[in-house]
């Protein structure tokens, strides 16, 4: 499948970010691997978008983060925090209510 | 551990060159970063990728250190200002230094005077104009303090000689006093008791002394054209003795500007791009 590229993920990194990290907890390079490996390679973004969006996350209160010392790097990894997953909540029941009425209006069933 | 790799130091020298934010999240994004360009330099070589490619591909699937600090850089918090009372402390020991040497200067014209003063005469340092006139309790009050002056001009000579340079030493006094301070605060916290300047203030003492140069060299040339030399001396003392200094301050710049390494060998001097 060919990379989707960073332009329309833009106004839902946020929402992928979170969804990504519901499952359970990652440093950045995992999550972009996840966030690659779960859409078949079509969010092929650019790696380097993904940490700013991860700190102002943080800076949102969504997302807590630690640093990990126990590999041979350190590592910051990322987890939901609780107002992160309602927040999750809020816009995946966004996302598909939109998702369903541009579908619907295409003609196209999900 | 994967082994250093030059391709991602150098992509980390360049995306720290374009951070900008507090100190603290700019050493996160950068530790961060060299973590994830790492593992993706790992995995690359677990595909079959050679070294330097595996860390080319990693750089290129990471974006443009430029692109990418700029993203961060705009949602970052922004670098906090120190609070006022360390700002002005910071700037108190900016000026401080210059503020000694400044005093110093001029307990120095003092002594530069002392000197003209027995080569050229008292009229040349500090006479008024030819035709000044003195009122009389002026005179009897500097003939009181000089009872072996013959004249009220000379007792008035001798009067001025005497205040300006008290006032002079007074003030060099004042200013190794100032300087004695800082190098004692120094020594406490085990600093070296004479530290260069940064270039800006040494380029501020530069522009403050060539200033004092040209103002008193011009009240010296008034004197000598318009008063025929009296009182010229007291101008043209201070005169020589700032534009020492102001020599000094600028050889001590280009010294330090000669100094300063080169952050990226073959680059100009800070050569940051």
């Amino acid at each position: 499948m060919l990379g989707m590229g960073n332009e329309p993920l833009k106004g839902h990194l946020d929402l992928l970010l979170l969804q990504v990290l519901d499952t359970e907890p990652a440093h950045g390079y995992q999550v972009v691997c996840q966030l690659r490996d779960r859409s078949n390679g079509a969010f092929a973004l650019a790696e380097g978008t993904v940490y700013p969006a991860l700190h102002r996350l943080e800076r949102q209160g969504l997302l807590a983060s630690d640093w990990d010392d126990n590999g041979a790097r350190r590592r910051r990894v990322y987890r939901l925090t609780r107002e992160g997953r309602n927040s999750l909540h809020a816009r995946r029941a966004e996302w598909t209510e939109f998702a369903a009425g541009v579908s619907t209006v295409l003609g196209v069933t999900v | 551990m994967s082994e250093h790799s030059d391709i991602i130091e150098s992509y980390l020298d360049d995306l720290l060159a374009n951070l900008v934010g507090e100190a603290s999240a700019v050493r996160r994004m950068l530790t961060e970063t060299e973590a994830h360009l790492y593992a993706d330099l790992d995995g690359g070589v677990a595909r079959g990728l050679a070294r330097d490619d595996a860390a080319r591909a990693a750089i290129l699937h990471f974006g443009p250190a430029e692109r990418v600090a700029r993203g961060w850089s705009a949602g970052a918090p922004p670098k906090p200002l120190p609070p006022l009372p360390k700002m002005l402390r910071s700037g108190a020991m900016q000026i401080a230094p210059l503020l000694g040497v400044g005093l110093v200067a001029i307990g120095v014209s003092g002594l530069v005077a002392r000197a003209m003063t027995a080569l050229w005469g008292l009229r040349f340092m500090f006479a008024d104009p030819p035709g000044t006139t003195y009122s009389a309790s002026s005179c009897s009050h500097w003939m009181s303090l000089h009872p072996h002056a013959a004249t009220c001009a000379s007792a008035y000579l001798a009067e001025s000689l005497s205040d300006g340079l008290d006032a002079r030493y007074a003030a060099g006094l004042l200013g190794l006093t100032v300087l004695a301070v800082l190098a004692v605060r120094r020594r406490r916290r085990h600093l070296p008791l004479i530290s260069p300047s940064s270039p800006v203030t040494t380029l501020v003492a530069v522009g403050v002394f060539c200033a004092a140069t040209v103002a008193l060299a011009a009240l010296a040339t008034d004197a000598i054209r318009v008063a025929h030399g009296n009182g010229a001396g007291q101008w043209l003392s201070a005169a020589i003795v700032a534009l020492l200094v102001a020599v000094s301050y600028g050889l001590a710049y280009l010294r330090s500007v000669h100094r300063r390494p080169a952050l990226y060998p073959g680059r100009p001097h800070g050569g940051l791009r």
